[in-house]
């Protein structure tokens, strides 16, 4: 499948701090591709590489195959890039702000009239789209910024938390364009909402201390954790004894505690009996278990050490 | 409100202390250029500073603008040029209001001249602030900056105050600073009917390099 954005040893440091350690990778074409990680995995350092706003230290980004150093201003014509923090001019109604955008890159104003009016209908933003940017919620704003990346018709989209501020429906109505933009274009983004991860990508790449520390669907990423389940017992009194015995159950996994909540992991589901007819005689206030998920394997010593 | 300020600032209180310029030119009619040329300013001052000062230290829309592609020069004159469009309508109504409140001998063409006087200077000076806006990131600093650079255009470039009025060896510094060089090529224009072609041209092609120079910063300052 062709690529649309390659990344060739991309490191960037500040001082002795290294923010991406050479990172090598692909993104084919059409593709939605999240970006999550812990903060400081360099993430957002990634995405403002990507997008032309900070230059690596090394290595090279290529999109579609041009390199971004030396043929700026085609690549320029191919991204859209839609920052974590709220950046429209507050004096420009919203229109005036997608449009100034769209001539700034050359599009002509029949298109980019086209093109508001098509995705603002799709972002249920044009109510407001006469209204300076100062007098409408940060929500609508972030949607605002969408509609601004995508006016100039780019082929890259690069997201930094395409949501944040975003009430439910406003997230569902991104979410809907998003999804209906796959094939068309690539699209790749940052987000802390591993929910919404988990429900709209291709694929997932996981940073850590700016390395790729996983990379895959999710169906992929939680392979070896498929047959393994998270379980968690609150006594009304979990003892220090009581502890050390339930962790020393053949098969228990990663044991924890939090207060009073005993909490494990196990590969079948005999494991949870095991335990809880060890524990029969105290007094149990709650039982849950739940399948491994993104979550899981974000955390951090569980993405390094896996389940032992 | 900006004319009535100045007439009464200008052409009651200084018309009162000077009277007459060193050529012995009436101080209402020699002072009223440099009025209209300082309404200019005023009005370029806030436009800019909201550009590439206020915008760029909040992380708004200067960051969007340097990812088109188009050159950072040209986004640098395109903002220069379009306050100075705004600037220049303020400093014709404004000229329109003092020339109903002062007697002056001045006709269409010299209103026109005053008008481009007005355009070639706040090209130097908004490449000043422009400068200022991009290098400096403390709102303080920035303001500090600001206070003296438009006490300096008021009273150290001739606008105001005719340099020969001050001592011999101050007034010769300030007489080669660049906005004085524009103030200097006009009054020459405007009450010896003289054209000093470097007196003119020097600034307005230093204005066109410090346009490439903040358009070059402007790329440094946002990693481009």
């Amino acid at each position: 499948m062709e690529a649309s954005i390659t990344l060739k040893k991309v490191g960037k440091k500040i001082g002795d701090r290294t923010l991406l350690a050479g990172l090598t990778f692909g993104i084919e074409k059409g593709t939605l591709v999240a970006v999550i990680g812990d903060n400081e995995s360099g993430k957002s350092t990634l995405l403002k590489i990507l997008a032309g706003l900070d230059n690596p230290e090394y290595g090279s980004v290529f999109i579609h195959g041009l390199d971004t150093k030396n043929r700026r201003e085609e690549t320029r014509m191919m991204l859209g890039f839609v920052p974590h923090e709220i950046d429209l001019d507050p004096w420009l109604t919203l229109e005036q702000n997608i449009r100034f955008s769209g001539l700034l890159f050359g599009a002509d104003n029949e298109a980019i009239s086209k093109r508001i009016s098509l995705y603002s209908r799709a972002l249920n933003l044009s109510d407001y789209l006469h209204t300076p940017a100062s007098k409408v919620s940060p929500g609508i704003q972030k949607k605002t910024m969408l509609v601004r990346a995508l006016v100039h018709d780019p082929t890259v989209l690069i997201l930094d938390e395409p949501t944040t501020f975003m009430d439910t429906s406003g997230r569902r109505e991104t979410w809907e364009l998003l999804r209906g933009l796959r094939k068309k274009k690539t699209v790749l983004y940052v987000s802390q909402s591993l929910e919404e991860v988990e429900a709209a990508h291709d694929r997932i790449i996981v940073l850590e201390s700016g390395r790729v520390l996983l990379d895959g669907s999710l169906d992929r990423l939680l392979e070896s954790t498929f047959e393994y389940h998270q379980f968690e017992i609150e006594f009304e009194h979990l003892s220090e004894e009581l502890y050390i015995r339930l962790s020393a159950v053949a098969k228990v996994s990663n044991p924890s505690r939090i207060g009073n909540i005993f909490h494990f992991y196990g590969r079948t589901r005999q494991v949870f009996f095991e335990v809880l007819k060890l524990a029969a005689e105290q007094t149990m206030t709650d039982l849950s278990i739940r399948k491994l998920g993104l979550r899981d394997l974000l955390d951090f010593q569980f993405a390094r050490d896996g389940l032992k | 409100m900006l004319p009535l300020l100045i007439y009464t600032m200008v052409f009651m209180v200084l018309n009162t202390i000077i009277g007459k310029s060193v050529n012995g030119i009436p101080y209402s009619e020699w002072a009223f250029p440099g009025c209209i040329v300082l309404i200019g300013a005023s009005a370029l001052m806030p436009l800019l500073f909201r550009d590439f000062f206020d915008l760029r230290v909040h992380g708004r829309v200067l960051l969007n603008l340097t990812l088109s592609p188009s050159s950072k020069t040209g986004l640098v004159a395109g903002i220069l040029l379009t306050g100075l469009a705004e600037s220049l309508v303020f400093s014709a109504a404004a000229g329109g209001v003092l020339l109903v409140l002062i007697n002056t001998s001045f006709g269409a063409v010299d209103f026109l001249l005053i008008l481009a006087f007005a355009a070639v200077f706040n090209i130097m000076l908004g490449n000043i602030i422009i400068m200022l806006s991009l290098l400096i990131d403390r709102v303080s600093l920035f303001m500090f900056s600001i206070l003296a650079l438009f006490i300096w255009i008021t009273f150290g470039s001739g606008l105001l105050i005719e340099l020969g009025y001050y001592p011999e060896s101050v007034g010769a510094v300030l007489e080669f600073l660049p906005t004085a060089l524009v103030v200097r090529g006009f009054h020459s224009i405007l009450f010896l009917n003289h054209l000093d072609g470097i007196l003119i041209g020097v600034p307005i092609l230093l204005g066109i390099v410090w346009t490439f120079l903040n358009g070059f910063i402007l790329k440094r300052k946002l990693n481009q």
